[in-house]
């Protein structure tokens, strides 16, 4: 494995000017609460009758339109997500105004309605970016999904996504306790698919996941899964790598390229459906900084966003006496809530909980 | 008021140093790792695409053809038999006019614009027409169908 000590420091370095530039290079447009699955693990808690209504596309247009004065639009990646973006009538409309303005854009999809016509349309539309939900093979998709035919349709798209040398694509694959038995199958088949990038999750104890046992992996998975990730790395047909979700101690730079770095309010912004402006959507609602109904998102952004770009405020509970806090800073947004006396979970931990009993 | 004009000159030279060094930094990594990120639940960083558009005109009349389907791709072989493939496409509006993106750059293959008459003698019927266009970010591009004539007798 690598030695890291001094790649952790250098990032370090790093990290901290990034904080001082928090320069914006990637938005989330949570343009739609409705979504055609009803997954187990769902961070949203979406469903098909949501009672929100989809953000009209000049409101997001309207608010992010500024931005291009302060930095080059093809420098911010918008992914649009969820919900499901393409329940969305309107999805390729709202792509070609983006690239008209010069927005570079990408969807996440659960794959469910993807078929050639849209394929077709998103990609004249000047869609840029594809990211897959694929979270094992046919039963256990199927069961997280809570969808029979969500597996076969998933890996429709799958196959119209990979085909086709215009877009950078990833699969993603949420690991849990019944699908981190078949990750080599899993593997396989998507090498079978012709899949390049492939991305592993953990699930998080937040939304329709919390309090799910099957959700959350014990600690010999973690490090399980840790290690799959590390063989799978040597394998240069596809690119493995582990979401930046968690600071891993000694697996950094071998599970993903870089080291942990959790950019939400530092590079990342979102616009989530009430207009809300915040980081990434998975982010407890308490740390939303803003409203495009209210603010101007510009300002937002430049002004405020302090509680994630100086996180002191995160050692506490089981951080407040870890030795690589200063290498972790409190790991990712998402895992905090909104009364900030914990971390949710800490995959560092597990891992040394796990070699320990080892 | 001057105190305060050379705290906001002080900011902007500071935040123009740590951005020097962000680059170096990045350079120094050898990796594009630091430069392309994608955030926990979001897509990789979209590959950029250009914009094609332009007007689709009647050799009789100069004026725009509606229902012309416009379509990017290539030829390719298979076996003895050159087959096309395209993966982005429109349909000219009433005035003729046309707009889709497309990648061009790195494709390494021959660039081809398809200009076909699908909606058979509605709005006239038009020659077929490929028009070869360069890398670009931005193509604006004119073109001209020949129009068919129509033997009225063959019905």
């Amino acid at each position: 494995m690598k030695s890291n000590r001094i790649a952790l420091r250098f990032n370090n370095f790093f990290v901290n000017n990034e904080r001082a530039i928090h320069e914006l290079n990637y938005l989330f447009w949570e343009c739609t609460r409705r979504c055609n699955l009803n997954c187990r693990h769902c961070g949203s808690d979406c469903a098909a009758d949501y009672k929100v209504k989809d953000m009209p596309f000049e409101d997001f247009l309207n608010a992010i339109l500024p931005l291009k004065k302060i930095s080059k639009p093809d420098t911010i990646t918008i992914a649009i997500t969820g919900g499901e973006p393409l329940l969305r009538k309107d999805l390729p409309e709202c792509g070609t105004e983006l690239r008209k303005n010069g927005f570079l854009w990408g969807i996440v999809t659960n794959g469910y309605v993807y078929n050639a016509d849209i394929h077709r349309r998103l990609l004249s539309a000047g869609i840029g970016a594809v990211t897959l939900s694929l979270d094992g093979l046919a039963d256990n998709h199927n069961w997280l999904r809570n969808n029979a035919r969500s597996f076969a349709n998933a890996v429709t798209a799958l196959d119209l996504i990979a085909s086709c040398g215009r877009l950078n694509y990833d699969v993603v694959t949420c690991v849990n306790k019944k699908n981190i038995k078949e990750l080599l199958p899993l593997k396989e088949f998507l090498l079978e698919h012709k899949v390049r990038q492939w991305r592993l999750f953990t699930i998080a104890p937040i939304g329709r996941a919390f309090g799910n046992d099957d959700m959350q992996l014990s600690n010999e998975q973690v490090l399980y899964l840790m290690n799959f990730i590390y063989e799978a790395r040597k394998d240069k047909r596809m690119r493995t790598t582990f979401s930046c979700e968690s600071f891993v101690g000694k697996y950094e730079r071998n599970v993903r390229d870089n080291c942990f770095f959790c950019r939400a309010g530092i590079n990342i912004g979102s616009v989530l459906i009430d207009g809300s402006i915040s980081a990434c959507p998975n982010i407890d609602r308490a740390f939303v900084q803003g409203n495009i109904y209210r603010d101007n998102f510009t300002d937002v952004w430049n002004e405020r966003f302090e509680i994630m770009r100086n996180r002191k405020w995160t050692r506490t509970g089981s951080c407040l006496n870890c030795k690589d806090y200063k290498y972790c800073k409190g790991g990712a947004m998402h895992l905090w809530d909104e009364k900030r006396d914990n971390i949710l979970t800490c995959l560092h931990q597990q891992i040394l909980s796990a070699e320990h009993t080892l | 008021m001057r105190l305060c004009e050379n705290n906001s000159y002080i900011s902007g030279v500071k935040q123009k140093c740590r951005k020097i060094i962000s680059n170096v930094l990045k350079g120094f990594s050898l990796t594009t790792a630091m430069f392309i990120f994608q955030a926990c639940y979001g897509v990789p960083a979209a590959f950029p695409n250009a914009l094609v558009e332009g007007r689709v005109v009647s050799n009789k009349n100069n004026r725009g053809i509606e229902g012309i389907k416009v379509s990017f791709g290539y030829y390719y072989q298979r076996d003895t038999s050159y087959n096309r493939y395209s993966d982005s496409c429109t349909v000219t509006d009433n005035h003729g006019y046309f707009s889709f993106n497309t990648s061009i750059e790195g494709r390494g293959w021959s660039e081809t614009v398809f200009f076909d008459d699908i909606d058979s003698t509605e709005n006239g019927l038009y020659e077929n027409k490929t028009v070869e266009i360069e890398e670009a970010d931005e193509v604006y591009i004119n073109v001209v169908l020949n129009e068919i004539e129509q033997d009225s007798t063959s019905f």
